[in-house]
Formats: C-alpha cells, sequence, structure tokens
C-alpha cells in the first residue's frame, strides 16, 4: 500500500492540531472523507442537482440514475440479492429505528420478546426498549463476559423464551470485538426470530456478505466507510420488506392518493422506495457511492494488512506500559482495530485532553454503550480506533504520548 | 468582564461522572492561565502536559494548551457560579 498516496487524497490529514500535524485515531465514531468523495458531491451539486423521481427534465433523470446507481453500489457492497432490498435512510440509528418499528406495526405482537444484547451501541438496544410503552414488546438482555465480549452460553439460553427478533451488533464499537454470525444467525433462525444486525463498525473493516450470514436486517452508517454524514443503509430481505409496513408517509413513498368521502386509500410504491419518503439524500448517495468505489479500488487485502499491522503494533506497544490497562479480548484475530484502554491515574476525558495537546484524537466516555461500560465496572474508557490511512508513525506518536502520561 | 469573557466553550464530558472541560479564549488565555494556576492547589504534575488538583475546593486538571477539566460540579448552575467566583466581574 502506498500509504503517502493515500493520505494525500484525504485533505483533513495534512492539518495541524495545537501546532502538531493530525493523527486521527477516532475512526470509530466518524471516518474521514477522500477527495474522490468531496469531488462527487462537489460534482453532483455543480452539473446534476433535482429532485429525484418528480420530473421528467434532464437534471432530474441524471439525479434519478444517480441516485439508483447508488442504492445498487450498495446493494453489490453488501452482497444483497437485489438493489430493491436497499433502503437508504440518516444513519444506522435511523435504519435500526426503521426495522424496529416496521417490525413491530407488522409483524409483533403485545407480550413478543426481542433479544438485545449488552455489547450493543445504544442505537440498537433503545429503539427496541421503546417498542414496550408503545407496543407492549418486551426486551430480554443477552449478557456479556468479563471481555466485554457475548457471552454464547447466555445467548443460546435465552434462545430457549422463543424471542421473535434478535438484534445484535455485527462488531462491538467499544472492544472491536467480532461476533460469530456465522453461528449465531443459525440459531436464532431456529428459535423462529429474524435477526437484525447493527454493521455500522464491521462495513469500514471487512466484507459483508449478507446473504451468506443470511441477516434479514443489515443496518450501517456511510460516515464511518469514507462517505458523508447523512447517509445510511439499512438492508432488509425483499420478502420481509414487502410484507412490512412503511415507517414514514409523505411524498415519493405512493403510487397513487385517492381522498373521498373522508377515507384515504393508497397505493404503495414497490421497494424500496416505500421506505424512502420525502425528499431523498441524493448528494449523500453520491457520496456513498464514490466511498464503495474507492474501498473497492484499495481492495480488502490491503485494507486488512495495513490496519492488521496498526493495530498489532499499537496493541503491543500499550501492553508494554504498566500504567496502561486493556479492554476487550486477547486474541486480536477476532477484532477490528479498536482499543479501548484506561491510564491509572487519570479519566478517560483526562486522557483524550492530553493527547489533543499532541494533536492526537481519540475518543473518551461511554461510546454510547453505557450498559456494557457497566458490567466492565468502567465509569468511561478511552478508545483509539484505526484506519487504513492512519500510519506506524502516528501510532508511535500515540505510544510516546501515553507513555507520557506514567 | 465576566467569567464568559475568559470562556470561550464548554464540553460535558461523556461517562458516569459528568465533568465539564472548558477552552479558554485565545484572547484572553493568558491572563486566564495566570488566575488559574495563582488559585490552583497542585497535586500532581505529569510532564508538561497537565496539572491535578484543586481549585477553590473543586477537583480540576489544568492542561499546558489552556484546556481546564472541573469535575464534581454537578450542574451547568453550579459550574456558571464556580466560574463567576474564579473569574470575578470587574
Amino acid at each position: 500500500m502506498d500509504i503517502a498516496a493515500i493520505r494525500a487524497d484525504f485533505p483533513i490529514l495534512s492539518r495541524t492540531i495545537n501546532g502538531k500535524h493530525l493523527a486521527y485515531l477516532d475512526n470509530a465514531a466518524t471516518s474521514q472523507k477522500p477527495r474522490q468523495v468531496l469531488e462527487a458531491i462537489d460534482r453532483y451539486y455543480r452539473e446534476s442537482n433535482a429532485n429525484v423521481h418528480r420530473g421528467v427534465h434532464t437534471l432530474a433523470s441524471e439525479a434519478t440514475v444517480l441516485y439508483e446507481e447508488a442504492h445498487k453500489k450498495a446493494s453489490e457492497f453488501l452482497h444483497a440479492h437485489t438493489w430493491r432490498e436497499i433502503i437508504f435512510v440518516r444513519n444506522t440509528t435511523e435504519a435500526l429505528n426503521l426495522a424496529a418499528t416496521a417490525l413491530a406495526l407488522g409483524h409483533l405482537h403485545p407480550g413478543d420478546e426481542v433479544l438485545i444484547t449488552r455489547m450493543d451501541h445504544h442505537s440498537n438496544i433503545i429503539p427496541w426498549v421503546l417498542l414496550k410503552e408503545r407496543f407492549g414488546i418486551l426486551t430480554r438482555m443477552v449478557e456479556t463476559l468479563p471481555d466485554g465480549t457475548l457471552d454464547l452460553d447466555d445467548f443460546k439460553a435465552k434462545l430457549a423464551g422463543r424471542p421473535k427478533v434478535v438484534a445484535l451488533a455485527h462488531v462491538s464499537n467499544v472492544t472491536g470485538w467480532i461476533a460469530p454470525l456465522e453461528e449465531l444467525i443459525p440459531l436464532a433462525h431456529e428459535a423462529g426470530a429474524l435477526v437484525v444486525v447493527d454493521g455500522a463498525q464491521a462495513v469500514p473493516h471487512f466484507p459483508v456478505d449478507v446473504q451468506a450470514l443470511d441477516a434479514d436486517f443489515y443496518a450501517f452508517s456511510g460516515h464511518k466507510m469514507l462517505a458523508p454524514m447523512g447517509i445510511g443503509v439499512l438492508y432488509g430481505k425483499r420478502e420481509i420488506l414487502a410484507k412490512l409496513p412503511p415507517f414514514l408517509g409523505g411524498g415519493d413513498m405512493l403510487e397513487t392518493v385517492c381522498l373521498e368521502k373522508g377515507a384515504c386509500s393508497i397505493c404503495l410504491k414497490s421497494l424500496p422506495w416505500k421506505y424512502e419518503a420525502g425528499t431523498a439524500n441524493v448528494d449523500g448517495a453520491v457520496g456513498l457511492a464514490a466511498a464503495i468505489d474507492y474501498m473497492a479500488a484499495l481492495g480488502w487485502t490491503e485494507i486488512n494488512v495495513q490496519e492488521e499491522a496498526l493495530f498489532l503494533r499499537a496493541v503491543e506497544g500499550m501492553r508494554r506500559m504498566r500504567h496502561v490497562r486493556l479492554i476487550g479480548p486477547d486474541d486480536l484475530s477476532r477484532r477490528v482495530p479498536c482499543i479501548p484502554f484506561t491510564v491509572e491515574g487519570l479519566s478517560a476525558s483526562e486522557v483524550a485532553t492530553a493527547l489533543d495537546g499532541e494533536g492526537i484524537a481519540i475518543r473518551s466516555g461511554f461510546h454510547c454503550a453505557q450498559p456494557l461500560h457497566e458490567r466492565l465496572g468502567l465509569p468511561a474508557s478511552a478508545r483509539i480506533s484505526l484506519a487504513f490511512y492512519n500510519t506506524e508513525g502516528e501510532v508511535d506518536r500515540l505510544l510516546a504520548a501515553l507513555e507520557a502520561l506514567a | 468582564m465576566s467569567w464568559e469573557d475568559y470562556v470561550g466553550h464548554i464540553d460535558d464530558t461523556c461517562g458516569q461522572e459528568k465533568d465539564f472541560i472548558l477552552l479558554l479564549k485565545q484572547e484572553r488565555k493568558e491572563e486566564a492561565i495566570g488566575l488559574i494556576r495563582g488559585a490552583m492547589t497542585v497535586d500532581r504534575q505529569i510532564g508538561n502536559i497537565m496539572l491535578q488538583g484543586s481549585l477553590r475546593g473543586v477537583e480540576a486538571t489544568f492542561f499546558c494548551n489552556g484546556k481546564l477539566i472541573l469535575k464534581g460540579l454537578g450542574s451547568r448552575e453550579n459550574l456558571e457560579r464556580f466560574l463567576g467566583s474564579l473569574f470575578p466581574a470587574s
């Protein structure tokens, strides 16, 4: 990998912070954007901006083609059966809320159970918990082990309660641990549950094949994988999406609407449009398509080799520091490059603020995973998360800055 | 003059303990640093990176880049009252 050439694609990486070169190690929060993505968005607004599906003029046609092509790119990216299984939303949170609400409206009944997990981001916990008040739907939580990974025995035991839905993350946004979906999804299906997967932390790091996984729903955000903020994807199996009612009502999701004698009859559009009411985020979709192209041009092998080398370098360096405590499983082979940790005598926000003084950007807090932090007995944690455009030099600067906190 | 002339931005920290991170205004940074250092009882210094200690009885960490973390104040109202005493109006 020509890391210098790749970094030249990311304008923000040449910034300085507090007089130091930026070392951006907060990629699990959001990724930086290459100029190819920025230029695609800029080109869209300069040359093709129009509202989609609503006009016969040339710009409207161009914008519609770009928007639909983006669905096809996202479909290929997830290896979906058809692009009609790809719904564009704002982000993973909206995708999971869409799945939860549509399932509550069209599949679940009062008293039904949804299995959620302690390792998940709030985005895949709260939408399900909120269903109780509105629909009488119950949740049960699968516990985690002391290293923050899912307790697979507890998962299997709680499937005996015959949940109707299992909602879980493909990758923990705290520990970076990759859940064994290839084992868990068949078990959930055998128990009669549909499976909703939060893939936000998976798609930036390895290829996902929703058909091979047999996931019923799979959600991710564009902004964590080089695309702009405000565009996300909900994949759903066509036969399930076809049966469920829409989440939002409004323009662009109807074939016909008839209001007569106080009654309203509507005919919904085909998939995915019945789930995409209102003016679409076309520039976000264009940016997402450009991000997918960028990652495809790099290739997963190149991305993985670089990320694994950086991950190992960072973890090995941190393991040598007596004042640093690493959180998460020791086995790095089932983790993406995400490193939660604490520093003796310092709060997580003190660590992050100190590193910011060195131009190093990391995260501190609960990372929207308070139940997991409670289980780990931590008031908060600091988190380093790496991407392929990071360098050994940046990792070494991080290690030196952490060493200085002893 | 009030504390708002010295403090440019206030963030809540994320985590169990809701602390506050303050960013000093560039144009009054040196003056503000002087007031903070003068009022601070230092328990621990980590290189040229930070000072841990207390400010008028409030647990505080001061960073050489001009950021200040204040702990245990609980609410924004308490924070603003404290800042009013640290940076008295003139």
